[in-house]
């Protein structure tokens, strides 16, 4: 069976640049995982685009920030532990928040059970189609007689 | 004298694409001066301060903050401002990420259209008038305008509006400020907090200023800009010349506002909102469809063509919709009452209890009055919730 692939953000502004993986990897579960630490993620979208495939583990933000990118890109199941918004920026003791983010990470491995495969979607494109005929009919219409 | 000033986020370098730096200069050019701050993230909790020193400072009582969509971040941004003194009527949020610089590549054509989302956002809280109306959280007519036409009152779907003694209406406890009155009434006296024609009317400026030809502006429902916005997320761009402005539901567009924007020359109107039979409030796009056909009908009396002014729905199938398992369903057709998008029936042919792919939104409230628990969620479930639970009680928490 594959393994799971965890993907760590790790980023100076959001405060998950000094998180020791090891305290956190010490778990049994966890360490069966394959870690991968990418610097900002979010700014570096394609650069770990071919780690997306299988069964994925996003460790960083929450799944408002870049989850939909990510979902459009991922080839399998991907869960994510918003260790960000929910943990390290909240004011709890740094041994308290390791212990919360290995928490958050295996609740994460543990919902990827219930989420469906990567499915084709095509009618993503449905909103560019439908106002790219509108615009090009306008085109065609002309000018409104109104502008100055 | 009211000061608007700016915050604008990078998000953590997920809007560089924008030149930050630019548009300050050029606010700051601005006849008003307009005080505008560049910040890294300004959902942290540590950029508070910052936001307080730079509101303080510049005296500012009105709020653009230029983010991510309102439907993320939108409500601490409007808790940050409470907790800086500022009301909510005073705060305008838009979303340069999906709109600027996801969509739009080019450095240049990204800054301009942020620019104008960030002059329609300061020309709209120029317009916003204390009406005393914001803390009752329900529409408010104009008594002293109203003409009893009675409009709203056949119109409201939640049946919130009733007559007074004198014969005008009067909105009750039981609106949920959708905005289909407002969109219906004939001489505009009715307004919403936070959503006022005359402030819409002023968002319209600043696009029928665009050089591009065609420029369209976009009333959107909440529904319409969420799934335009998961469209950019998906790698396809926004239209460069379509300015949306997001309206609570497209039974709010008062065909006011089509007649503003046309005859200050913009060339197109889009009302972007669900498809037929599935709005929120009921009867809303409803409305607007007919409100449309009425409205193009007049504008082809005016000499004006009728493409001009569209209704668009977006297909509304990006989500997985609930699954009805037939070996677990007794047939009760309990969800089939319960579902509020109308998106479940029962099949007398098959015997079964079908959802409707293209209405379900996924809201789970079939699932939790199924006593059979036949009904399965692909978000989330039951046994997703109590498998956490084990988890967390596991691990001592």
């Amino acid at each position: 069976m594959a393994k799971k692939r965890i993907i760590f953000c790790r980023s100076s502004e959001c405060h998950t640049q000094n998180i020791n993986l090891w305290n956190i990897r010490v778990d049994d579960e966890l360490r069966k995982a394959e870690w991968h630490e990418i610097e900002n993620c979010c700014q570096n979208l394609r650069s770990f685009q071919h780690l997306l495939e299988g069964d994925v583990i996003f460790v960083g933000c929450g799944r408002n920030v870049i989850g939909n990118f990510l979902l459009a890109q991922v080839k399998g199941r991907i869960t994510f532990a918003d260790i960000r918004e929910e943990i390290l920026w909240q004011g709890t003791e740094a041994v308290q928040k390791e212990k919360e983010i290995g928490l958050a990470i295996k609740l994460a491995m543990m919902q990827l059970k219930f989420r469906d495969s990567f499915r084709e979607l095509t009618n993503y494109d449905i909103f560019r189609k439908n106002t790219e005929e509108y615009l090009s009919a306008l085109k065609h219409v002309g000018p409104n007689p109104f502008k100055v | 004298m009211s000061k608007t000033g700016v915050i604008m986020c990078r998000c953590n370098g997920l809007n560089d694409s924008i030149n930050f730096p630019a548009i300050v200069s050029k606010l700051a050019g601005r006849k008003e001066q307009i005080p505008a701050k560049i910040m890294v993230l300004a959902c942290n909790p540590h950029s508070f301060t910052e936001i307080k020193n730079f509101v303080a400072e510049g005296d500012v009582s009105r709020l653009v903050i230029a983010a991510c969509p309102s439907y993320l971040k939108g409500s601490y941004f409007l808790h940050l401002a409470h907790e800086l003194g500022i009301a909510e009527q005073y705060v305008e949020l838009i979303n340069i990420r999906e709109h600027c610089a996801w969509s739009l590549p080019d450095e240049l054509e990204a800054t301009e259209r942020a620019v104008n989302l960030i002059n329609m956002a300061i020309e709209k809280l120029k317009k916003v008038k204390d009406l005393g109306h914001w803390q009752a959280g329900k529409a408010f007519i104009n008594r002293n305008k109203c003409d009893k036409c009675k409009r709203c009152v056949d119109e409201c779907p939640n049946k919130a509006i009733e007559l007074d003694g004198q014969g005008y209406p009067e909105v009750t406890s039981k609106c949920q400020r959708c905005g289909v009155c407002l969109g219906g009434c004939p001489l505009g006296v009715i307004s919403l907090p936070a959503f006022r024609l005359e402030e819409v009317s002023a968002m319209l400026g600043p696009v029928s200023k665009v050089k591009e030809t065609p420029v369209a502006v976009g009333f959107f429902c909440p529904h319409a800009c969420e799934e335009a916005d998961l469209s950019v997320n998906h790698g396809y761009g926004y239209p460069r010349n379509l300015y949306v402005i997001p309206v609570p539901c497209t039974g709010a567009v008062n065909m006011i506002l089509v007649n503003d924007a046309l005859s200050m020359g913009i060339d197109g109107v889009v009302v972007g909102g669900c498809e037929n039979s599935q709005c929120q409030n009921k009867k809303g796009n409803e409305y607007a469809l007919r409100r449309i056909k009425n409205q193009q009908q007049t504008m082809e009396e005016m000499f004006l063509e009728k493409e001009r002014l569209t209704y668009m729905s977006f297909g509304e199938q990006y989500l997985p919709t609930a699954i009805i398992h037939t070996d677990k369903c007794s047939r009760c057709q309990e969800c089939v009452s319960v579902c509020p998008f109308g998106a479940i029936h029962y099949s007398e042919v098959t015997d079964t209890v079908q959802v409707q792919k293209k209405k379900c939104r996924c809201c789970g409230t079939c699932a939790s009055s199924c006593r059979s628990g036949a009904i399965q969620l692909p978000v989330t479930s039951d046994r997703e919730i109590l498998a956490s639970i084990d988890l967390l009680a596991s691990s001592g928490w």
